[in-house]
C-alpha cells in the first residue's frame, strides 16, 4: 500500500482509532490530534508566520498587487501539478516500456540532472533580463552551456546504464 | 467540546460518484513504492532543513537593509553577509530540485479519493495549496529575479519577504499536521517507532511497501542517488558565482567574480543610473559642523587607504577587489563629527530606490570604510561609481553607493516598507 492507496484512508475504518488523528470516531475524540506533543512547536508559529505574512502582503499596498501575487502563487502550483510532474510521470511510464529493467536507475538520475539543470539555466537561456550595457552579466553563452552540459550527463548516463545492463546480465 | 469540534471536522462528506474514479484518481494508479511516507518524511526532512537555512539567511538580509531599532549588524567579519546570502541564493537554488521530487513523492495524494472525504480532509488539503504555492512561487520567482527578468506585476523584494513568512510558516504547520506520519517516516526500519499508531495490519502493509522499494526497478538506492546528484549538478555549476574557487566550474551562474569592468562585476550601469557625465565642478559635500566640499582632487589629496573588500550582490554573486580612498571616519572627524556617527550617503543618480544609504555606527567607525576612489589599481570607472563610491565591510551591494555627491548625519528617510 504506497501513498496512493492510502489517499482513501478516511474511508478505511481500521484508521479511524489509530492512523488518520483528524478522523471521525465518537470513541476517540480530537484530542489525539494532540499528540505527538511537540506538533504544537509546529503548528502554532507556522499559523502566527502565515498570518503575519500574508498580512503583511495585504498591507504592501502597490507593491503587492493581490492579483498578480495570485497569479503567481496559484500559478506556480499547478506548474508543477500539470507540467512538470505529469511529463516525468509519463517519461517514466515511457522508461518502463522501453529500457531494459536494470538500466532505469541510472537514466531516472540522467533525466533528472539534465531536468533540473535545463529548468535552473533557463531564464539564463531566455536571457529576458540580459543589459546590452553591461558584459559583467550573464557573460556566457548559456544555451550552448546547457547543452554541452546535458550531452555530458547524458553520455556519462548511457555508459552506467550499458554497465548496469551488462552486470545483470552477468548474474 | 472535543467530540463536538471531532465529529463536526470529521464528519463524512458526500463524495462523486465512483464512476468518476477514473485515470490517475483509479486506486493503484502510481504503483512506484517510492511513492511512500518514508521517502516523503526524509526528502521533506531534507527540504526542511534547507527552507529554513533559506528563510534564515533571507531575514538577516531584510534585517541589514531595513534595520529595525533592535538590530545591530556588525562590520566585521567582512566576509560575513557574504556567506549568508551566498547561502541564501544556494539553498533556494538546491531547492528547486529538492522541492520537485518531494512533491512528485506526494504527487497522489492530489489524486485522492474522494477528494475531501471530510471538512478536516478538505481543510488539510487547503492548506497543502498554500505549501506547495508559495514554496513554488518563492523558488521560481526568485531565480528569475536573479536572472533580472521581472515578468510579474508586484515589486520582487517586499513580496519575496513577506511571501518568504507565508512559506516558512506553512512548512511548520505542515511538518505539525504530519507529526505522526513523520515520526514514523523518520524512525529508522524496523523499529517500533517505524510502526508507532498503526494496526499489525497497517504495520505490515508498510514494511511490504518499504521492502518493495528496495528492489524496485528504481530503486530506493537510484532514487537517493539521482536527488542527491540533482542538487550536487545544481550547486556545482551555479556557486561559483561566489565561492570563487568554484568560479570557472560554474558554468550556468549568471556572474563570473572577477570578470567585468577592471575586473569585478557591475549591477547597475553608470549609462541607466545617468551619472555617465561627471565634470570638474563636481563636490563631495559632508554636513556637520564644519561642513565641506571636496573636489576630486582635494580627496586624491587626502591620506589614502588600501583594503580588499567584496562586493556583495542580493542576488548572490560576490567578488573581491582592492579599493583604494578616504576613510569615511577621517572625512566625518574633518567636518566636525564623531567618527562613529550615522550618517546616509547620497548619489548623483537621480532615481532608483538604492540612490541612498545610511551607513550605520559600526561601519561609519570602521578603518575598512572608505569613499573609494580607485578600484584594482586604477581610477573607478565610471560603472563602478566614478568619482567616488562608498565600499564598506560586511554590507549587500545595493548599501555600496556609488557615484557619492553627498554625506550627511542621521538615517536616511523612510522612503517605503522595502
Amino acid at each position: 500500500m504506497s501513498l496512493s492507496d492510502e489517499a482513501d484512508r478516511t474511508l478505511d475504518t481500521r484508521a479511524a482509532g489509530l492512523d488518520d488523528p483528524y478522523a471521525s470516531n465518537p470513541q476517540r475524540p480530537a484530542t489525539s490530534a494532540l499528540t505527538p506533543w511537540w506538533r504544537w512547536l509546529f503548528l502554532l508559529p507556522g499559523l502566527a508566520a502565515v498570518v503575519f505574512g500574508a498580512h503583511g502582503l495585504l498591507s504592501n499596498g502597490n507593491q503587492t498587487p493581490l492579483r498578480s501575487w495570485l497569479t503567481w502563487f496559484v500559478g506556480s502550483a499547478l506548474l508543477n501539478d500539470l507540467v512538470i510532474a505529469p511529463l516525468w510521470i509519463g517519461l517514466g511510464w515511457l522508461s518502463a516500456l522501453l529500457l531494459p529493467r536494470a538500466a532505469r536507475g541510472a537514466v531516472v538520475a540522467g533525466a533528472a540532472v539534465s531536468g533540473v539543470l535545463t529548468l535552473v539555466a533557463l531564464p539564463f537561456v531566455l536571457g529576458k533580463g540580459r543589459d546590452p550595457l553591461n558584459d559583467s552579466f550573464l557573460p556566457r553563452d548559456y544555451g550552448l552551456t546547457l547543452l554541452f552540459l546535458v550531452l555530458a550527463v547524458w553520455v556519462v548516463t548511457a555508459g552506467a546504464a550499458v554497465l548496469a545492463v551488462r552486470r545483470s546480465r552477468r548474474t | 467540546m472535543t467530540a463536538a469540534l471531532d465529529k463536526l471536522l470529521g464528519a463524512r462528506l458526500p463524495g462523486p460518484p465512483d464512476a468518476l474514479r477514473q485515470g490517475p484518481f483509479r486506486r493503484g494508479a502510481f504503483p512506484s513504492p517510492l511513492h511512500s511516507e518514508r521517502r516523503a518524511a526524509r526528502t521533506g526532512a531534507v527540504l526542511g532543513i534547507a527552507f529554513t537555512v533559506c528563510f534564515l539567511t533571507g531575514l538577516v538580509s531584510h534585517l541589514v537593509q531595513h534595520p529595525p531599532g533592535w538590530f545591530v549588524w556588525p562590520a566585521s567579519p567582512s566576509w560575513l553577509y557574504r556567506v549568508t546570502q551566498g547561502v541564501h541564493v544556494a539553498t533556494g537554488l538546491v531547492s528547486i530540485p529538492l522541492l520537485l521530487v518531494k512533491l512528485w513523492t506526494v504527487y497522489p495524494k492530489l489524486f485522492e479519493w474522494p477528494p475531501a472525504g471530510s471538512p478536516s480532509r478538505a481543510i488539510s488539503r487547503l492548506s497543502v495549496l498554500v505549501l506547495v504555492g508559495a514554496s513554488v512561487m518563492q523558488l521560481l520567482t526568485g531565480l528569475i529575479n536573479i536572472a533580472e527578468w521581472y515578468p510579474w506585476g508586484f515589486f520582487f523584494t517586499s513580496t519575496h519577504y513577506w511571501t518568504g513568512w507565508i512559506a516558512i510558516g506553512a512548512v511548520a504547520v505542515h511538518v505539525g499536521a504530519k507529526a505522526p506520519e513523520i515520526r514514523r517516516g523518520l524512525a529508522r526500519r524496523g523499529t517500533p517507532g517505524a510502526t508507532a499508531g498503526l494496526t499489525g495490519e497497517q504495520a505490515a502493509e508498510r514494511t511490504a511497501v518499504d521492502d518493495a522499494a528496495e528492489t524496485n526497478g528504481v530503486s530506493r538506492r537510484a532514487f537517493v542517488l539521482a536527488a542527491g546528484l540533482t542538487v550536487g549538478a545544481v550547486t556545482l555549476t551555479t556557486v561559483g558565482q561566489t565561492l570563487t574557487p568554484l568560479a570557472r566550474v560554474s558554468v550556468l551562474g549568471p556572474r563570473v567574480p572577477g570578470l567585468g569592468p577592471q575586473g569585478l562585476p557591475v549591477r547597475q550601469t553608470a549609462k541607466k543610473a545617468g551619472t555617465t557625465e561627471v565634470g570638474a565642478d563636481y563636490r563631495l559635500t559632508v554636513e556637520g559642523p564644519r561642513p565641506l566640499s571636496l573636489s576630486l582632487t582635494d580627496l586624491q589629496a587626502l591620506p589614502q587607504h588600501t583594503v580588499r573588500l567584496p562586493i556583495t550582490c542580493v542576488e548572490g554573486w560576490s567578488s573581491s577587489a582592492d579599493w583604494t580612498g578616504v576613510r569615511l571616519a577621517d572625512l566625518l572627524e574633518q567636518a566636525g563629527l564623531a567618527r562613529d556617527t550615522e550618517v546616509h550617503v547620497e548619489s548623483l543618480q537621480k532615481g532608483g530606490l538604492y540612490r541612498i544609504s545610511t551607513v550605520s555606527p559600526p561601519h561609519a567607525r570602521h578603518p575598512h570604510t572608505l569613499l573609494a576612489l580607485r578600484l584594482n589599481g586604477e581610477e573607478l570607472a565610471p560603472d563602478h561609481g566614478y568619482p567616488v563610491r562608498l565600499i564598506a565591510p560586511n554590507r549587500p551591494g545595493v548599501m555600496q553607493t556609488k557615484w557619492v555627491t553627498r554625506v550627511a548625519p542621521g538615517a536616511k528617510g523612510t522612503l517605503n516598507g522595502a
